[in-house]
């Protein structure tokens, strides 16, 4: 084996060394078919104005040394300022490194003794198998990438990458290449589904979701290819078209006789925020005939950031242009409420985990309650989401006025059907 | 003087929001342009014949009987004036038929740059 540089600060080997181990020499990788487990501290540094300049570097030595405690014959390799590599050839069974990430995120549950100091380190896990790759390095990209999915999911999340699932690594690529396509072509096409007034006792609003069935992978969930959208810059392009679709929307729901009918979409915080943003929307209101239309944005609750000058305002130029505004999956964000306060905020969506068995869950109906009557003294309307069963829509119902949506009332359905429900 | 404007796509959608970007054009710049459509290579080549000369024409790339590049190939052999945009999605397909064009437009179409490339093919502002 050849020789290979050591990281001065953990002593631990790099990522030469992890590439030399997982391609061995006169095999391909598939024959020696290693398991790769790629973690991520977060951002240890954060601690470094409490504790002093050079906490990140005693955490990430503290963090390495631990975890070699749980080692056996892997290789352990620091890969990036915060991120490692546990490599294993030819494990006794596949889904070996799942149960060391297990031990890892027990491990890090455990405050971490820094001198006196108690600190909660959280990180993130990504594995990967090889069953067909044939390079390490797309192994350990693999690896990275399915960290990168726990990141997104929460804190000490585990994911673990199945490479024959539908969003691999190269999946990925293909979707990314292939977006552009799909948001003109219509493979990416929309859904509306149906929100019910008790008080009206009809459908007086719906949401509007977008779908993609794919030509070759199929249907692509929307949480997979929405931030593939924001990453690769087609977040916009794909707004426009939505927006476009739903002044044509409108239009049919006009010649019916609902004018009142109310349309809401997701917006993402990042298209929000874009410089064009309030340009393309009034083009697109002009345009398209979609001033004064009863359309209203909704933004999820966690990604509302807790306050933000620079966001307020923008939430005040789309409600100036007409719109209204929803909080999407309330409830599951971790901002303060003040932004209730703060914000120009006209529906709140409770989401759908509280509405989840409602009829016989306590907790769930007493938070839900809670936020209702929060809701009432600070004026805002709201919707519940998730309505399932008829146990369900009977406690919602007790609520009065307020509005539900869910598969009990209205799945989503293209524009013809729901149009056809009306 | 009127300028003539001729778009090429297979696209509905795309033709109504080149369309609707030029109109905001010309409300913005007070220039007074027509636009043609025309939805193959076949359709396009007849409308070039009919309609004498185009000041710009706007060419998807990818038609249903072919590839754009025979448009812009006749156009410019009709006259040397015309100022031709291709409009693709993977521009860096088209190296070898850069020199037919003046100008490449990406899609999907965005609103702002695709207003400012079309001033540009204009050579206005």
């Amino acid at each position: 084996m050849r020789k290979h540089e050591v990281d001065a600060l953990t002593g631990l080997a790099t990522y030469s060394a992890l590439l030399d181990y997982l391609e061995e020499e006169g095999s391909e990788i598939r024959t020696v078919s290693p398991e790769v487990l790629y973690i991520e501290i977060d951002e240890p540094a954060r601690f470094n104005d409490a504790f002093g300049y050079d906490t990140d570097k005693r955490i990430l030595l503290y963090f390495s040394e631990n975890i070699s405690t749980l080692l056996e014959d892997e290789l352990f390799v620091r890969i990036g300022v915060y991120s490692f590599v546990i490599a294993k050839k030819k494990p006794s069974r596949p889904g070996e490194l799942k149960l060391l990430a297990d031990k890892i995120v027990n491990q890090l549950r455990e405050p971490m003794n820094l001198e006196g100091n108690l600190l909660y380190m959280t990180a993130s896990i990504g594995i990967a198998s090889s069953v067909s790759l044939n390079s390490g390095a797309t192994l350990v990209r693999q690896a990275e990438y399915a960290m990168k999915k726990a990141k997104r999911e929460g804190t000490n999340r585990i994911v673990v990458c199945h490479e024959n699932g539908a969003f691999s690594f190269e999946h990925e690529l293909k979707l990314l290449r292939d977006l552009p396509k799909a948001i003109e072509n219509g493979e990416i096409y929309f859904v509306y589904q149906g929100q019910y007034s008790y008080t009206e006792k009809t459908f007086t609003g719906a949401e509007m979701l977008a779908r993609w069935e794919h030509p070759e992978l199929g249907n692509i969930p929307p949480n997979i290819f929405i931030p593939l959208a924001e990453k690769s810059g087609m977040i916009t392009p794909l707004m426009n078209k939505t927006l476009i679709e739903v002044s044509k929307m409108y239009r049919e729901l006009e010649q019916r006789g609902l004018q009142s009918f109310s349309i809401a979409l997701n917006l993402s915080f990042q298209v929000l925020m874009e410089e064009s943003f309030l340009d393309n929307v009034r083009f697109i209101l002009d345009a398209y005939a979609l001033k004064e239309r009863p359309l209203t944005f909704e933004i999820m609750e966690d990604t509302i950031p807790d306050h933000l000058e620079s966001f307020t305002s923008r939430l005040d130029e789309v409600k100036r242009l007409g719109f209204s505004l929803a909080v999407d999956d309330y409830g599951t964000g971790h901002t303060s409420l003040r932004y209730l306060l703060h914000f120009p905020i006209d529906y709140l969506k409770i989401d759908r985990s509280f509405v989840h068995n409602i009829h016989r869950d306590r907790r769930n109906f007493l938070l839900f309650k809670s936020m209702i009557d929060m809701a009432d003294a600070l004026g805002l309307k709201v919707i519940a989401e998730g309505v399932e069963t008829r146990e369900e829509d009977s406690v919602l119902q007790r609520f009065g006025e307020i509005i539900v949506q869910g598969y009990l009332y209205c799945k989503p359905l293209r524009q013809e059907a729901l149009l056809a429900l009306l | 003087m009127e300028k003539k404007i001729l778009i090429v796509d297979d696209v509905r959608f795309n033709i109504e929001f080149e369309t609707k970007l030029i109109e905001n054009i010309i409300e913005e710049t007070g220039i007074s342009m027509k636009v043609d459509e025309a939805h193959t290579i076949e359709e396009a080549l007849k409308v070039i014949d009919d309609k004498n000369i185009y000041d710009a024409m706007i060419i998807d790339m990818n038609l249903p009987d072919g590839s754009g590049v025979e448009i812009a190939k006749y156009a410019r052999e009709k006259s040397s004036k015309t100022r031709l945009a291709a409009l693709t999605i993977y521009p860096n397909e088209y190296e070898k038929e850069r020199g037919y064009f003046d100008l490449f437009m990406k899609k999907p179409i965005m609103i702002g740059p695709f207003k400012q490339n079309f001033l540009r093919l204009l050579q206005i502002g």
